[in-house]
């Protein structure tokens, strides 16, 4: 299976619409929690976009990083495409948000949970293809961590709710990790 | 909002989350479904230790922590596994809502502990037959 290469392309004059313009709805059981998008101590989330930018800077470079990973995993071990596929989907939808691309990921988003539903199979995987997993899902666990760093660093609020969601999404993938099976090297058992 | 508020809101939560996951333990088979009664039961367990937990940041802030309700609105009726599991996956869902919430209404360490419950519920929400998300907790972009 062939990685589609995305053009991701920079657009920090739209990251404000990332952070002035984000209405993030949450509602705890039984609580109407409304739409507050002030940030810590009272300031206005869409005044403070400009200290946020280097962090997103540096979030995109890495996620830019695990896309090339995935796509040399994905080229290399077609068999792994089940889980390259999954995580280049899932990666390129946040690098898209981070870039202010979202009108179109509200679209996409239901299309992707529907086709998520249910159990994901487990396929078995051979051992030159476990190396392989092994290497990926220790990328994936800095980048939850790199995410979940940044969400504490940001400034804005929104970018902040933002960023954690995005770390608990790859948290989601890496407890689905497929587990290597016992195989030989030529996939018998 | 003042984060003693913020803390408040979370704690409602995690009050209305830790009863409604009693009722649905009551509603479960050990026996019959060890799978989702191991998994109902570990997320009442997590659940009383992240209440507990907010109930002592709030307390260090020098606030009484809110009271939990005499009761809550439970689910209709529990058929069976799957009816018990799927409330389960809602309350998880609600829960990540809200401390997601509490990520933007927070900074330095009480917004990296909401970072961790966030996570936590999230993979949680997997062994409620829930399925990876885009983005969990974050309504506005990903549940639509």
């Amino acid at each position: 299976m062939c990685v589609e290469r995305r053009t991701y392309a920079t657009r920090r004059a739209s990251l404000g619409g990332v952070l002035g313009g984000a209405v993030v709805v949450l509602a705890g059981t039984g609580c109407d929690l409304g739409r507050d998008l002030r940030g810590p101590a009272g300031q206005d989330v869409a005044a403070s976009p400009g200290a946020d930018v280097a962090l997103v800077d540096g979030l995109r470079s890495e996620f830019l990083g695990v896309l090339g990973l995935l796509e040399r995993t994905a080229t290399a071990h077609p068999g792994l495409s089940d889980v390259t596929a999954r995580l280049v989907e899932l990666h390129g939808h946040h690098l898209e948000l981070l870039e202010g691309a979202g009108e179109d990921s509200a679209d996409n988003a239901e299309e992707d949970r529907e086709q998520g539903q249910g159990e994901v199979a487990e396929q078995p995987v051979r051992a030159v293809e476990a190396r392989a997993l092994h290497a990926l899902r220790s990328r994936e666990r800095r980048l939850q961590k790199r995410l979940a760093d940044a969400a504490v660093a940001a400034e804005s609020g929104a970018l902040a709710g933002l960023l954690a969601s995005m770390s608990a999404a790859v948290a989601q993938q890496l407890a689905r990790w497929p587990r290597a099976s016992r195989t030989t090297s030529d996939g018998a058992r | 909002m003042s984060p003693v508020a913020a803390l408040q809101t979370a704690l409602e939560a995690e009050h209305a989350a830790l009863y409604l996951h009693g009722v649905l333990g009551a509603r479960t088979s050990a026996a019959g479904a060890p799978a989702l009664f191991r998994a109902v039961s570990a997320a009442y367990d997590a659940h009383r230790g992240q209440r507990d937990a907010l109930r002592r940041e709030i307390e260090d802030l020098g606030a009484e922590p809110v009271a939990a309700a005499p009761a809550y609105e439970a689910p209709g009726a529990l058929g069976g596994p799957s009816a018990v599991a799927a409330a389960a996956l809602e309350v998880e869902r609600a829960v990540a809502r809200t401390y997601a919430w509490l990520v933007t209404q927070s900074s330095g360490e009480t917004r990296r502990r909401a970072i961790g419950a966030l996570t936590q519920t999230a993979v949680r929400e997997l062994s409620f037959r829930g399925a990876p998300e885009m983005l969990p907790g974050a309504d506005e972009f990903a549940n639509r």
